[in-house]
């Protein structure tokens, strides 16, 4: 992999590429500013020369909601005809109760203040407040989404979820191996575990926060360390 | 959203749960402090103290006044935290109680437990004494924000170094801190904070909470002491009544801590 390239909001980017009619494609953290293009987020810069493709891929810990991806939220209370729901981002989201799998206007959900739940992010705009969905809205069926009961939510950063969400996690599978538990992963940084017992959710929770900063080896390595002290 | 949420209810249940079973949602032990580390800045009378993820920045400045008329001996010692929004998503700067509470906390450890010396802050009795300001900035809330600011302001003032002053009659002559060493304060003990917090009916116990701890908690109980195991003050603001079994159990346990505690503290102070 050639030589990694750090960049902060400002840093003026060169795109300088040898065909000079191609559409430049600029994605997250970059933008064009009077024919030149600066970047404005923090992170390491990631070209695909091919598609000549340009972002920024960095870590945060503030959510900004996008359309389709999965998130762990917490009820506030009733709304008129939805729950509103704390997500993490700067406006709380409004989750419709018609929107739970086999649900009627004499059907509805009870979600009690402080309930958490796992929902598909439906609209996200900066124009309206966010919404959510607890079902897969062209199936109707709920395809994991809705309340979660029992376990542990804990927070980490929006890069560690994203890593999660990916099947192959040596973290994730490193614990699944010797402790079954079962995990609903927000992208807005908020993790959802479930061991069983208390003692295996707080290993479990553990293992995970200590695995931000560590690479897939050495994050089995920790799992095994974690897994002998019991 | 910013604004004070409270923790869900799958949260303060499972740490009930796990409570009861002894077991902590971060993995210590009940009586378990989390790391401390004390850093001293690039000034004397600047100090950070992290406690797990809670971090805490204290710095010591002082100016001559006027004495207040009716203690015309003693210097003035102020006190001020401050909790900024960068230190939790829920801290809304609008929001004084916290930063209410730490302060007070610090006025009764350090002030009225008479740990600094203000008559030695006296330069000439009714007209000049030196008037302290120790400002406790909260740079991340992770829980526990009074043990963390206690220590800080504490080693703040141990490290602090005040100007030396020259007294003839009823002028005084301060000394430039280039021309004569700063000198340091008089503090006679140092005193510490070690926290608990209790749980369900008041029967379950933990030292040093968390962030999550302490918005479950149905009690909180403080107890000050210092280095000779005086114990210099006991806190208890609201939540469900303990009985004197538990204060005294809490009071051993604070007395078993503060060892550790002050062994870091000396070493950090002196440098």
């Amino acid at each position: 992999m050639a030589d990694v390239k750090v960049v902060v909001p400002g840093d003026a980017i060169d795109t300088h590429t040898e065909e000079e009619e191609s559409v430049l494609r600029l994605g997250p953290g970059l933008i064009q500013q009077a024919g030149k293009v600066n970047a404005i987020a923090a992170g390491v810069l990631h070209a695909s020369s091919d598609t000549n493709h340009f972002w920024v891929v960095g870590n945060r810990r503030r959510y900004v909601p996008a359309e389709g991806e999965p998130v762990v939220g917490v009820v506030l209370g009733r709304h008129g005809e939805g729950y509103r729901v704390d997500i993490g981002s700067a406006h709380d989201a409004l989750l419709p109760l018609l929107a739970f799998e086999g649900a009627t206007r004499r059907n509805k959900p009870n979600l009690a203040v402080g309930a958490t739940v796992y929902a598909r992010v439906s609209v996200a705009n900066e124009m309206m407040d966010p919404e959510l969905e607890c079902f897969n809205s062209h199936t109707g069926k709920s395809e994991g989404y809705g309340e979660l009961t029992q376990g542990f939510t804990f927070k980490c950063s929006l890069g560690m979820a994203r890593r999660l969400l990916n099947a192959k996690a040596p973290v994730l599978n490193a614990l699944g191996d010797q402790v079954p538990f079962e995990a609903a992963v927000g992208v807005n940084g908020r993790v959802w575990i479930n061991a069983g017992a208390p003692e295996k959710t707080i290993l479990v929770v553990n293992a995970i926060k200590n695995s931000e900063y560590l690479d897939g080896k050495q994050s089995k390595q920790m799992v095994k360390e974690l897994l002998g002290k019991q | 959203m910013v604004a004070e949420t409270e923790p869900s209810n799958i949260e303060t249940q499972f740490l009930l749960e796990a409570l009861q079973r002894g077991q902590r949602t971060d993995g210590r032990g009940i009586y378990d402090y989390r790391s401390l580390k004390i850093t001293g800045g690039s000034t004397p009378g600047l100090v950070t103290v992290q406690l797990g993820q809670t971090r805490v920045m204290a710095r010591v400045s002082c100016a001559v006044t006027r004495p207040y008329p009716d203690r015309p001996t003693e210097g003035i010692v102020q006190f001020n935290a401050e909790l900024s929004s960068l230190c939790a998503p829920h801290v809304d700067h609008t929001l004084r109680s916290q930063e209410v509470t730490v302060t007070r906390m610090l006025e009764r450890v350090l002030r009225q437990s008479r740990a600094i010396d203000t008559e030695a802050l006296c330069i000439v009795a009714g007209h000049k004494v030196w008037t302290l300001r120790v400002d406790v900035h909260i740079l991340d809330h992770a829980g526990n924000l009074v043990d963390a600011a206690a220590i800080a302001a504490i080693c703040a003032l141990r490290r602090f170094r005040r100007p030396d002053v020259t007294v003839d009659g009823e002028t005084a002559v301060i000394h430039d801190v280039r021309d004569r060493n700063p000198v340091p304060l008089s503090i006679h003990h140092t005193p510490v904070c070690v926290s608990f917090a209790f749980f369900g009916a008041g029967e379950l116990m933990v030292l040093d909470p968390s962030l999550l701890e302490e918005q479950s908690r149905v009690s909180w109980f403080t107890v000050t002491l210092n280095a000779h195991k005086e114990v210099c003050a006991l806190n208890k603001a609201g939540g469900v009544p303990l009985t004197h079994e538990q204060i005294k159990r809490c009071v051993q346990i604070a007395v078993a801590k503060v060892d550790e505690i002050n062994e870091k503290i000396q070493d950090a102070v002196n440098v």
